[in-house]
C-alpha cells in the first residue's frame, strides 16, 4: 500500500484542473459546431448517440427493495 | 441552431427528439400539476452528446389525492416507484423534501426524480419556469441563467461543463444581469470567474 503524500496529493488536484480546462475547451468547440448547424443536423447527430444508449438498457432488471 | 426566444417561450422548430426526449415529454404529460425540468436533461435537450440516468423535476403537488392521481396515471403507462410500491409511502418520502423515483417497469434507469420546490431557488425555477417549445409538443424548463448558476454551485466537472456548454452555446440570449444574480445568490463568484469568464 501506497501513501499519498500532500506533494502527490496536490499534483493530482493540478492534474484533475488541467484535464477540466481540456474539457472545456471540447464543450466550445461543440457548442460552437451546434450554434451554426440547423437544429435537424445537430439533433440527428445527438440522437443517433443517445438511441444507442438508451436502446441498450437491459428491459428485464428484477427490483428486489430490502428494508 | 435556429432558435428563438419570446418572454416566457423558446421555439426549437426542426430539434429531431431522441429516445429520451420522447420519453420525458411523455412522462411530463402524466403530471397534472405545476413542474420544471432542471438541472443536467437541460443540456441534453440543448444538444450537449452526453447521457444521463435522471431527469430531475420539480413538481408542485398538493395533497397526497394529487399525488395518487400522478401514481395511477404512471402505472397504468407502465411506470413503477422505484421507492416504494405503496403510494401512501411514496407520498410521504415526497411531502418530506426528498425525491420519488419512476422508471419504466423492469428498468431503472432512465428514471424520472420528483421533487418538491422546498428552497427559495426551487420556488424561483418553477415560478419563473420556459416553456421550450419543439414542433408538436413542448416542456418547461427552468431559466437558462439560474440553470447555468445552479451547475456552478452542485461543482462536480460535469455540471461545470454542462454550465460552459449552455452559456458558450445561448451567449446572447443570457440576460447577464440575472445570471450575476444567481450566481450571487448562490455564492459561486469564483467559480463563474474560471468556469464562464463572468
Amino acid at each position: 500500500m501506497f501513501r499519498l503524500d500532500k506533494k502527490l496529493i496536490k499534483k493530482l488536484k493540478e492534474e484533475k484542473h488541467r484535464n477540466l480546462l481540456g474539457n472545456l475547451s471540447y464543450i466550445d468547440l461543440y457548442a460552437e459546431y451546434v450554434k451554426k448547424a440547423p437544429n435537424k443536423e445537430w439533433s440527428h447527430k445527438q440522437g443517433v448517440f443517445i438511441n444507442s444508449i438508451y436502446r441498450s438498457i437491459p428491459k428485464k432488471i428484477k427490483i428486489i427493495r430490502t428494508i | 441552431m435556429n432558435i428563438k426566444f419570446a418572454g416566457k417561450t423558446i421555439e426549437l422548430f426542426g430539434k429531431e427528439l431522441n429516445d429520451l426526449d420522447k420519453e420525458v415529454i411523455k412522462f411530463v404529460g402524466l403530471l397534472d400539476s405545476k413542474y420544471v425540468v432542471v438541472s443536467g436533461y437541460i443540456s441534453l435537450l440543448f444538444g450537449r452528446p452526453r447521457t444521463t440516468e435522471d431527469v430531475d423535476l420539480l413538481v408542485q403537488i398538493k395533497n397526497y389525492r394529487a399525488f395518487a392521481l400522478i401514481w395511477k396515471r404512471a402505472y397504468n403507462q407502465g411506470y413503477y416507484c422505484l421507492n416504494d410500491d405503496d403510494p401512501l409511502e411514496a407520498y410521504k418520502i415526497f411531502s418530506e423534501g426528498s425525491s420519488v423515483r419512476f422508471a419504466k417497469r423492469n428498468t431503472l434507469f432512465p428514471n424520472f426524480e420528483l421533487k418538491a420546490p422546498k428552497s427559495r431557488i426551487e420556488q424561483t425555477a418553477l415560478n419563473k419556469r420556459l416553456k421550450l417549445r419543439f414542433d408538436d409538443s413542448g416542456i418547461f424548463i427552468s431559466p437558462l441563467e439560474l440553470q447555468i448558476a445552479y451547475k456552478l454551485y452542485l461543482a462536480s466537472d460535469k455540471d461545470y461543463e454542462d454550465a460552459r456548454y449552455l452559456y458558450t452555446l445561448l451567449s446572447q440570449y443570457i440576460d447577464l444581469r440575472k445570471l450575476k444574480y444567481f450566481i450571487s445568490s448562490l455564492g459561486v463568484r469564483e467559480a463563474a470567474k474560471e468556469i464562464l469568464g463572468v
